[in-house]
């Protein structure tokens, strides 16, 4: 009793000492990423940049092989002069550290080291360290005092762990609040496994680091930590370091599952930014055939596939049993992007009247509201630029004028209202192109029967972003309305969220590109052998017969693939584009919505099912699965607020956060301030902000 | 799924072998089917382990980038056994580091 008194009194004397009344004792919400290179030489650096990037988080790099660290650069007056957390008006510059690499070495100095130790003690602020020898190192001169200490001792080293969560219970609200901590996680990059030295060796400042291991080896091992540098006068550590020895980068998995945590852990959960995660799943051609692939030719053969209504109705059961099966997937709707030609009685007489005797077009009709709809053009033409000359031969019809393309987005929006499918305004600012086209230049070559001599009919394609774009396209798009344009990410200069500045298109605003992922799911197969003979044939057939090594070609298979484990590698692919937080959509065809055995199976559902099971082993978090026209509008807010200079203080003893931006940012997603939505047990606020400040309470959330 | 749908079985099976008098030759068989589900679930973790490994790969050689990225980090590594040495300490591991990611660099760049 008494001596709890005791350390409650020496606390707060500690707290009156260090924290003067007037003192703000502040910091700006952005990262200090220090990096041992550029992007091109720090596999660290190139790993954690795009994890801020998607999730908007303000952060400065410094690269340690050619910068000095300095006070001034830690943290300013307003006259521009380094000064202290206690000293009124100081402000420090970051309210988190991340670390590339664990020892920096040969870039940082000991007095480097002392100095940013020495900032993340007096402006409170963690560290987080992405990978690296779990270093100890003592000045070389006498008294050899410790400068640099994780507290960790080097137990063995390997590329092929499987490790357990074992997070102490006074973290578990704060970090990696997100994972599914029941399941191993397995490592499959170096990695140096230690063991927690907890000895009394005290750092120069007197501080002895108490290591608690999140993530252990079936020998007991740490490969990622949570470090306390404690004193013995006090009970709150002097710093705290969260470190992986694991190596890290963006084509790892288990990277891609602890990538929040860093930022999370360093920012102490109040950071400008958030994530979420995402999964949409399109599935194109609705009304139409698809040509259907035949395994005995190893093409197609001019079989055809359309889905009835029977189809449809086991698809409204499968996506019930689908939400039933994964508590992350809420309340997830397939989106059909439909094209209304094959839905009408005659696609040439107009008035176009619905064709409800067909029982595909009553079957959605009578069940549209367990599905969602999109644009994807009346007829499925084809988009792309115009031969030159006119005449020249060419695989596919074009148009020659933006009115004709026009009609075809504005009757498949008669074809929307005639069947009265829901959510039509919101929609009609999206749209998807028959194949993505118009995006970029074919060049006339599209079917491969008529071009026996090319390997690849896409060599010659004028990608999106070497004017192989056709502007007719892009003026139909916006006199029709249209905000929103589908790409493919597998296309060249497609596989990025950004405006179409580059073409004119004869409005005041610019239509933004909103990618699209493929899968090998392809749009003319309806069941696994199909499937699987397909795959085989273009990742491992196509190469032998042309005298070719599949092995060594890059993404091709070494030997052919059973469909269980094409689904394997498909659902890890997905996954990992989940965990990449942005909120892409994966497009499907109607053919893979036909049932292929009696239980009423389809490739669709497998892909669906094992993309969540997988999912789900890793993660706890729900699942956002948003309407087209939604992830077109998050996508604007995002890249508007990206394109601010945001800045964010927060004091830490009224404990709130002041908001100022250059420019008006109605949509500012910030996690860790009250309001907002609760996502992963902590707060996610989207929040007004322009150039007059605003303030804000904490909100970490940690008892939620 | 179908990893959940064994062990339900499995499960099924004890359950009913469990009742009466036969406890001893439950429990036997319970360890038994303990150990087979186990085994299955240690291939399933190594396929899905195998997986994941394929598209690791499949990734890193997009990455244009990995090569020169895994060069400088054999230098970092390199650098720090050096540092490791004038600590008086042993820089075996990091030494070896360093040449797993030379040859990882220079695989990439063929
Ligand atoms: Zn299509």
């Amino acid at each position: 009793m008494k001596r709890k008194l005791l350390a409650a009194i020496a606390m707060l004397f500690t707290i009156i000492t260090v924290a003067p009344a007037h003192a703000d004792n502040a910091v700006k919400l952005r990262i200090l990423v220090v990096a041992t290179g550029e992007v091109a030489e720090d596999l660290g650096l190139a790993y954690i940049k795009p994890v801020l990037d998607e999730m908007g988080v303000p952060y400065v790099v410094l690269n340690a092989g050619t910068q000095d660290l300095t006070p001034a650069f830690l943290a300013a007056s307003s006259q521009g002069t380094a000064c202290k957390a206690e000293e009124a008006g100081c402000v420090g510059n970051y309210n988190g550290v991340i670390l590339t690499d664990a020892d920096l070495v040969p870039g940082f100095t000991p007095a480097e080291w002392d100095l940013l130790h020495n900032y993340e003690k007096n402006f409170r602020v963690r560290e987080a360290v992405l990978s690296g020898w779990p270093a100890t190192y003592a000045d070389l001169e006498p008294p050899h005092d410790i400068y640099l200490d994780y507290g960790l001792a080097y137990s063995s080293s390997g590329h092929n762990y499987d490790v357990r969560w074992t997070i102490p219970g006074r973290y578990s609200k704060e970090a990696f609040e997100y994972v599914n901590r029941n399941n191993p996680l397995p490592i499959t990059s170096l990695a140096f496994a230690t063991h927690p030295r907890n000895d009394m060796n005290r750092l120069k400042d007197g501080s002895i680091p108490y290591v608690e291991p999140l993530l252990r080896t079936g020998q007991d091992e740490a490969l990622l930590s949570i470090v306390r540098y404690m004193k013995p006068d006090q009970s709150a550590p002097a710093r705290e370091v969260l470190i992986s020895t694991i190596t890290n980068a963006s084509f790892l998995m288990h990277s891609k599952v602890l990538a929040y945590e860093f930022v999370n852990w360093a920012t102490q959960g109040v950071f400008i930014g958030a994530r979420f995660i995402h999964l949409a799943a399109h599935v194109d051609d609705l009304f139409r055939t698809n040509n259907q692939w035949n395994p005995a030719l190893d093409k197609e053969n001019g079989d055809t596939y359309r889905l009835t209504g029977a189809d449809i109705t086991n698809v409204v059961s499968k996506q019930a049993a689908l939400r039933a099966a994964h508590p992350t997937a809420g309340n997830f709707k397939l989106d059909f992007a439909f094209n209304g030609a094959g839905a009408v009685v005659n696609p040439q007489t107009m008035p176009l009247a619905a064709n409800w005797k067909d029982n595909l077009v009553a079957a959605i009709a009578a069940n549209k509201t367990h599905f969602r709809f999109i644009n994807h053009t009346f007829t499925h033409a084809d988009m792309d630029k115009s031969p030159v000359p006119a005449d020249a031969p060419c695989d596919y019809h074009t148009f020659t004028s933006a009115e004709a393309i026009r009609a075809e987005i504005t009757a498949n929006q008669n074809v929307w209202a005639l069947l009265d499918l829901p959510e039509r305004n919101e929609n009609n600012r999206v749209l998807i192109t028959g194949a993505h086209s118009g995006l970029k230049d074919q060049k006339c070559t599209d079917d491969p029967a008529l071009h026996p001599g090319m390997f690849n009919l896409q060599a010659d394609d004028i990608a999106f972003d070497a004017g192989g774009a056709n502007p007719l396209l892009l003026q139909a798009a916006a006199t029709a309305g249209v905000e929103y344009l589908a790409a493919d990410t597998s296309q060249k200069a497609q596989n990025v969220e950004q405006y179409i500045t580059q073409y004119e298109d004869g409005s005041q605003t610019d239509r933004l590109m909103l990618p699209r992922w493929p899968t090998n799911i392809f749009y003319n197969v309806t069941n696994p052998s199909q499937l699987e003979d397909e795959y085989n044939y273009l990742y491992y057939q196509k190469f032998i017969n042309a005298g070719k090594n599949p092995c060594e070609a890059p993404a091709m298979a070494c030997s052919p693939r059973s469909y269980r484990e094409i689904l394997g590698i498909e659902a890890d692919i997905a996954v990992r584009h989940m965990l990449s937080f942005n909120r892409w959509p994966h497009f499907f065809h109607q053919s893979n919505l036909a049932q292929y055995d009696k239980n009423g199976s389809t490739l669709q559902f497998d892909w669906l099912d094992a993309v969540f099971t997988e999912y789900e082993r890793l993660f706890s978090l729900p699942v956002k699965n948003l309407p087209y026209y939604e992830i077109g509008d998050h996508t604007a807010e995002s890249l508007n607020a990206r394109s601010a200079k945001i800045d964010a203080i927060w004091n830490r003893t009224t404990n709130r956060v002041t908001l100022l931006a250059n420019k008006a940012v109605p949509y500012l997603r910030v996690t860790g301030l009250s309001g907002g939505e609760i996502y992963g047990g902590q707060l996610i606020g989207n929040i007004n902000v322009d150039t007059k400040a605003t303030t804000y309470e904490v909100d970490r959330g940690l008892t939620r | 799924m179908r990893l959940n749908g064994i062990l339900l079985s499995l499960l099924l099976v004890f359950s009913f072998s469990g009742t009466g008098g036969a406890a001893d030759l439950a429990k036997a068989a319970a360890e038994k089917t303990d150990e087979t589900a186990r085994t299955i679930e240690q291939a399933e973790d190594e396929n899905r382990k195998k997986t994941q490994q394929v598209n690791d790969l499949k990734l890193r050689e997009h990455e244009s980038l990995f090569p020169e990225q895994a060069k400088s980090l054999a230098k970092g590594y390199r650098e720090t056994a050096k540092m490791i040495m004038e600590q008086g300490d042993d820089p075996k591991p990091v030494l070896d580091a360093a040449a797993y990611f030379e040859k990882q660099s220079r695989r990439s760049e063929r």
